[in-house]
């Protein structure tokens, strides 16, 4: 039995779809390989890896632990993120195992942007378009071009950045990180339980704010180069996935910059991991002995600053 | 009609761009070869579904850009997260489930135009047939476009791949019964569209 209605679905067959752009599956094809290689030299359990391979991974990873933790205690724990970076297994993908440093901005700045970010979401979820455009940033503004198409997705944000305005136990963290040109920006990360299209949602955005002319803060949670940042592993979902205690969080910056900026649980730690492999695009962090069991929350960033930047893609996901 | 028999779409059979290496094997068959790390075998399964996740990441997002960026996203999500597919379930139903996640994904960044300014393609050139047909088709796609995506998501997949309510409600991560109310709604509307063109 067939729950279709035959003269729609008859009607919908004759639509018309178009081909996939010139290149797609070669690309693709890149895509995939790239993947492949990051899981062979990542630990993971699929596609097979051989044994030997993930001896030496484990033994690599507790060396490089033990060394984070040694300099960071030999220079204290307000110098800036040393690096430990775990040689190159056969992959792509360097392992960074660098302790986090907490950065924090003036009180008042880190409220300031926290209130920024939690305003624009708010305004979307309010459909005041104006308030919206106004309190976003250069970046942001130029993504979209112009205010009126910017206002024309107005039922979209509504139905997604505005739902932010209603989640459920919303908290929103605070990270500062810096610009290129010296200034203090923020990644302001908001968590909680949304609805969205019927379904619940327990996810995190990240927003960037930075300083705006005349000392005002602004948002900037839209870039042309949005899509060149997005976290490979784990594999974003609407429950938070199962992640290993050991196993790096992966994006890939798509060559947008050679350092990326991760936010550990919104304001607990940043951390600074640069790709080791000349060319590679992929950075992977784990902290030193692992992640803590529990949720957690990690963005990762391109500061202002970068070509295209900021852009921020976050994940969230559960260590058991 | 609540079923949760799991029915192969209509939409989804082999495509005529499947016709490499293990273009003969079955789905169950290529998903346990790219498991062991044949990434060909990964492909071909790809290319055989491709032709029924362009038509809901079409529908939904109305640009061929944003809809091969989806694609793309899909894909290699499809591909990390493959040791985790229940070979009791259909692989379409399963890639689906991705490619749908990935759309509203690409919703909600805003990086594409709104819904309501989605524009039919080319029917007349796309679409050979009858003037009427052609004029109905059109008049389809812009019914289409001003659905919620919700509903347009739910009328493509249940009317255009041939899902079950059972199917489809897993694909959307909704209840069954959620789904019946979608397509009810989308049906009326696009039924009236349809019904316009042909007076």
């Amino acid at each position: 039995m067939t729950d279709r209605d035959p003269r729609l679905a008859a009607a919908l067959r004759r639509l018309p779809t178009p081909e996939h752009r010139p290149g797609f599956w070669d690309e693709l094809d890149d895509r995939l390989a790239t993947t492949r290689r990051r899981r062979l030299g990542s630990g993971r359990r699929w596609p097979a890896i051989p044994p030997r391979w993930l001896t030496a991974a484990a033994a690599l990873l507790l060396v490089t632990a033990v060394t984070g933790l040694a300099l960071a205690v030999a220079r204290g724990r307000d110098a800036p993120g040393p690096r430990a970076t775990l040689p190159p297994v056969g992959s792509t993908a360097p392992v960074t195992t660098a302790p986090t440093t907490t950065v924090p901005g003036p009180a008042s700045r880190v409220d300031e942007a926290r209130a920024a970010a939690l305003g624009w979401l708010e305004d979307l979820a309010a459909g005041d378009l104006r308030g919206a455009w106004e309190a976003m940033g250069p970046v942001a503004r130029g993504a979209w071009g112009s205010y009126e198409d910017f206002a024309a997705a107005r039922t979209s944000f509504a139905e997604g950045f505005g739902t932010w305005a209603t989640a459920e136990g919303r908290q929103a963290g605070v990270a500062t990180v810096g610009a290129a040109d010296g200034t203090s920006s923020y990644v302001v990360t908001v968590t909680g339980v949304r609805q969205v299209e019927g379904t619940t949602e327990d996810s995190a955005v990240a927003l960037v704010v930075v300083e705006g002319p005349g000392g005002g803060l602004l948002v900037e949670p839209f870039s042309p180069a949005s899509a060149g940042l997005r976290v490979l592993d784990p594999v974003p979902a609407a429950t938070p996935p199962a992640h290993g205690r050991d196993a790096p969080v992966t994006v890939d910056a798509g060559g947008l910059a050679s350092e990326v900026v991760f936010v550990i649980d919104g304001d607990a730690g940043v951390v600074r991991v640069r790709s080791t492999e000349p060319g590679s695009p992929v950075v992977a962090y784990v902290p030193p002995g692992g992640w803590a069991p529990g949720r957690h929350v990690v963005t990762a960033a391109i500061p202002p600053g970068a070509p295209g930047a900021p852009v921020t893609a976050t994940v969230v996901f559960e260590v058991r | 009609m609540l079923g949760g028999g799991q029915r192969q779409p209509l939409g989804a059979g082999p495509a005529p761009s499947g016709g490499g290496p293990g273009a003969q094997l079955g789905d169950a068959e290529l998903v346990e070869a790219a498991r062991a790390g044949d990434r060909e075998a990964f492909t071909t399964l790809l290319r055989r579904h491709d032709p029924a996740m362009r038509r809901l990441a079409w529908r939904l997002l109305g640009d061929r850009h944003a809809m091969d960026d989806a694609l793309q996203e899909a894909y290699v999500k499809a591909y990390t997260a493959l040791g985790r597919f229940r070979s009791e379930a259909r692989f379409s139903s399963w890639l689906h489930r991705i490619v749908h996640n990935a759309c509203m994904d690409e919703l909600r960044r805003g990086r594409r135009r709104p819904l309501a300014a989605v524009q039919p393609p080319d029917v007349a050139s796309a679409a050979p047939g009858p003037e009427r047909v052609i004029t109905a088709a059109g008049t389809l796609q812009v019914a289409l476009g001003r659905l919620p995506h919700d509903q347009r998501a739910t009328v493509v997949l249940v009317d255009g791949e041939g899902y079950d309510h059972a199917t489809a409600a897993r694909i959307l991560g909704v209840a069954p019964g959620t789904v019946a109310s979608r397509l009810s709604r989308a049906r009326a509307a696009l039924r009236r569209s349809i019904e316009e063109v042909g007076r």
